[in-house]
């Protein structure tokens, strides 16, 4: 964010780097059930986003000083595979996949219905492949896909999407130069049936009215986002068979 | 072992039918702060520094200056680093370790809040193109946890940076000698956490609000518009709790600045 | 076919109907918690789940693997979010590794699983399917148990979604392709019909 440069982020026809007009989002593309392993998956593709999720649980807590009498345990790890970036990222944890898995851990709690399965835990794992911007959001969505996968109780699913300033424009679903040279990020994240907003973000420099903009915006592509989760869960049954 | 207050369950019930009547257990207003006291140069040995109290929450935060090689990417622009420790010291629920996801979260958001502010000049901070930048390292430092970490410990941060005496280069070293010429800093960022209740949207969580919140919103403001933001908190809010919260937000940011 | 919905997809406008199974109610309507294939009748609706973890009951017949051995009592892996507890008395000659077939004794409100009957199986294949299809396996009143098991094999079913297989090599792996076809086919109508055709046919399972 905010690096200086001379590229013109929108041209003169309100056209953006890639083709896209202000409000499009890139290209999503979401399958369902692609681990045999794991208990629910998803694949995602989002732009040159390419991000796996697998739901393990609910099943026994471990380390048991995590169990809650109250409900599951949702334990949710975003991690981003060396190659995944230009320079190869460290493995491992670091502040902020640690954060960013903290904040999508808390978005996913208000829709699993934890309560159903006291003492256990749910294990939702996110392996960022290629990252081309908007990573914390095309996590959340696969994520949701695979939770549901997993035949895991929830009242609705939870769609991410982010809305950011490039230029002196707000756009929907930065990419990767917009990221890089555009003036603000607004990641979100929302309940689709009740519009209620369970990630929000922002860094940047945006005037009030902006953020308002930039908030209107985001919540159409989660839900555009959400129109491809539902697209990948039916289709994962459809035609009388699973893949 | 993670300590739990066995009476969270009857305080955070007490909170939420408090809230519901408008009502706060302190006696506040909805969108009042707790009593703010900011002391800078509360370290004299560090080049800057500040202590925050809001109400029962105290913060220190200090600046340590190194000289250190920029990023490739910007060669002469200088470095900042923030970090928050949620010390055993300040609260039974702390443990000793590796820094915990709040740790984390609170240090990230102060971070951003500070930087996208652009409040620190940072090309000044240049001592020799692409080799040696100042390096600016902000700290937290909490010594009691009362709630509300993320604007106590941003408004010791700010407080802090603008009370930085440079430190002076020589020969390759650094010497820790403070001068007269300050830390170039040009703006106030701060912070303003709101908490919900319930459906009650409330500003600067005490500690037992904290414990029964459903969701969290923190706004990073700086003197004509927001910076950062961050939701976190296992509930929702509603567009309409955001805007309104927003809308206080930049009223009760000037308030704040008032005190650096 | 029935409708394949998912979790806060809405099933019905209006708050009249009974929200059965996978479903819940809100103001403005009844919606889905579970993905699972929609079940609407006049007066109510549910959704079957299509995928899950297998929750214990009381009563069900389950095939355990049993992890450890502790205090005169083996803790059992019920592939659940529960381990099931076994207490033991001296003449049950287990060990970490047996795989059982037990009975649930009992679960209380804090999910602790208690076992009781165990009877040991030997040497049989062991095959994880998906617990929501066991319904299927078993069919109306065990019809398609029975028709699993005209072929002499030996066959047990776990509630929770282990299947125990014993008999000669060809006839196992002819059981063994007719349950991966249940599972599959589970969601569709004459499921009995098209296991019949497969079992009693020449073909070896390579046509479709």
């Amino acid at each position: 964010m905010g690096m200086k440069s001379d590229i013109k982020l929108i041209d003169a026809k309100g056209k953006r780097l890639d083709g896209r007009a202000i409000d499009e989002m890139r290209p999503l593309k979401i399958e369902a059930g692609v681990l045999e392993q794991a208990d629910g998956s998803a694949y995602l593709e989002w732009g040159n986003n390419k991000v796996i999720a697998a739901v393990y649980g609910p099943r026994e807590c471990l380390p048991r000083h995590k169990a809650s009498p109250y409900g599951s345990t949702l334990m949710y790890r975003y991690n981003m595979a060396p190659f995944s970036v230009d320079d190869r990222k460290r493995p491992g944890r670091d502040r902020r996949s640690t954060e960013i898995s903290k904040i999508s851990e808390e978005a996913l709690n208000k829709v699993v219905l934890t309560e159903r399965f006291p003492n256990s835990m749910i294990n939702i794992n996110v392996e960022v492949l290629q990252a081309d911007a908007g990573t914390r959001c095309a996590a959340l969505t696969a994520a949701s896909v695979a939770l549901a996968d997993a035949g895991i109780p929830m009242k609705d699913m939870v769609a991410s999407c982010a809305a950011g300033k490039a230029g002196d424009h707000i756009v929907l679903d930065l990419g990767k130069l917009e990221d890089n040279f555009g003036k603000a990020d607004v990641p979100m994240a929302i309940v689709p049936h009740t519009g209620e907003i369970v990630l929000l973000q922002m860094d940047g420099d945006l005037s009030p009215k902006e953020f308002k903009t930039a908030m209107t915006l985001a919540t159409k592509g989660c839900m555009m986002a959400y129109e491809e989760q539902k697209k990948a869960l039916k289709a994962k049954y459809k035609g009388g068979g699973k893949k | 072992m993670t300590f739990i207050d066995p009476s969270w369950g009857v305080k955070s019930d007490y909170v939420h039918n408090l809230a519901a009547k408008g009502e706060r257990a302190d006696g506040r207003g909805m969108n009042d702060y707790r009593k703010i006291e900011v002391t800078t140069d509360f370290i004299p040995h560090a080049p800057g520094s500040a202590l925050v109290k809001m109400g029962d929450t105290q913060v220190i935060a200090g600046i340590s200056l190194q000289a250190g090689k920029p990023y490739s990417d910007r060669p002469n622009s200088g470095v900042l680093m923030t970090g928050a420790e949620l010390v055993p010291l300040a609260s039974p629920e702390f443990e000793a370790g590796p820094p915990s996801p709040k740790a984390v979260e609170i240090a990230r958001v102060v971070d951003r809040c500070i930087r996208e502010s652009d409040s620190i000049d940072m090309d000044k901070l240049c001592i020799e193109k692409g080799e040696a930048v100042w390096m600016v390292m902000v700290d937290m430092h909490v010594l009691n946890y009362a709630g509300n970490i993320f604007d106590a410990g941003c408004l010791a941060a700010t407080a802090a940076l603008h009370n930085t005496k440079m430190l002076k280069f020589e020969d390759g070293l650094v010497i820790k000698e403070k001068q007269k010429t300050k830390l170039p800093v040009k703006k106030k960022p701060v912070e303003c956490t709101f908490v919900k209740v319930g459906d009650a949207v409330m500003l600067d969580p005490s500690l037992d609000e904290e414990h029964a919140l459903d969701a969290r919103i923190t706004f990073g403001m700086v003197e004509k518009g927001l910076c950062a933001a961050q939701k976190g908190g296992k509930g929702s809010f509603t567009q309409p709790e955001i805007d309104s919260a927003f809308e206080l937000a930049m009223k009760k940011a000037g308030e704040l600045r008032k005190h650096i | 076919m029935r409708e394949v919905v998912i979790p806060g997809e809405k099933l019905s406008e209006g708050t009249k109907l009974h929200a059965g199974q996978g479903t819940y109610k809100a103001d403005d309507g009844v919606y889905a918690n579970t993905y699972g294939l929609m079940n609407k009748r006049e007066d109510a609706v549910s959704v079957v789940p299509l995928e899950g973890k297998y929750m214990p009951r009381e009563g069900d017949k389950v095939i355990g693997v049993i992890e450890a051995i502790r205090f005169e009592a083996a803790f059992v892996d019920i592939r659940s979010a529960y381990n099931g507890y076994l207490p033991l008395d001296g003449r049950d000659r287990l060990k970490a590794g047996d795989v059982v077939l037990v009975d649930i004794a009992s679960v209380n409100e804090i999910n602790k699983v208690d076992l009781e009957r165990p009877m040991k199986l030997y040497e049989g294949k062991l095959m994880d399917i998906p617990s929501v299809k066991i319904p299927r396996v078993v069919g109306h009143k065990g019809s398609m148990l029975e028709l699993l098991r005209k072929s002499g094999v030996t066959l047990f079913v776990g509630r929770n979604g282990r299947v125990y297989i014993k008999g000669d090599t060809e006839t196992v792996k002819k059981t063994e392709e007719a349950l991966n076809m249940i599972v599959e086919l589970a969601h569709t109508d004459g499921l009995t019909d098209k296991i019949k055709d497969f079992l009693e046919g020449e073909s070896n399972g390579n046509e479709k």
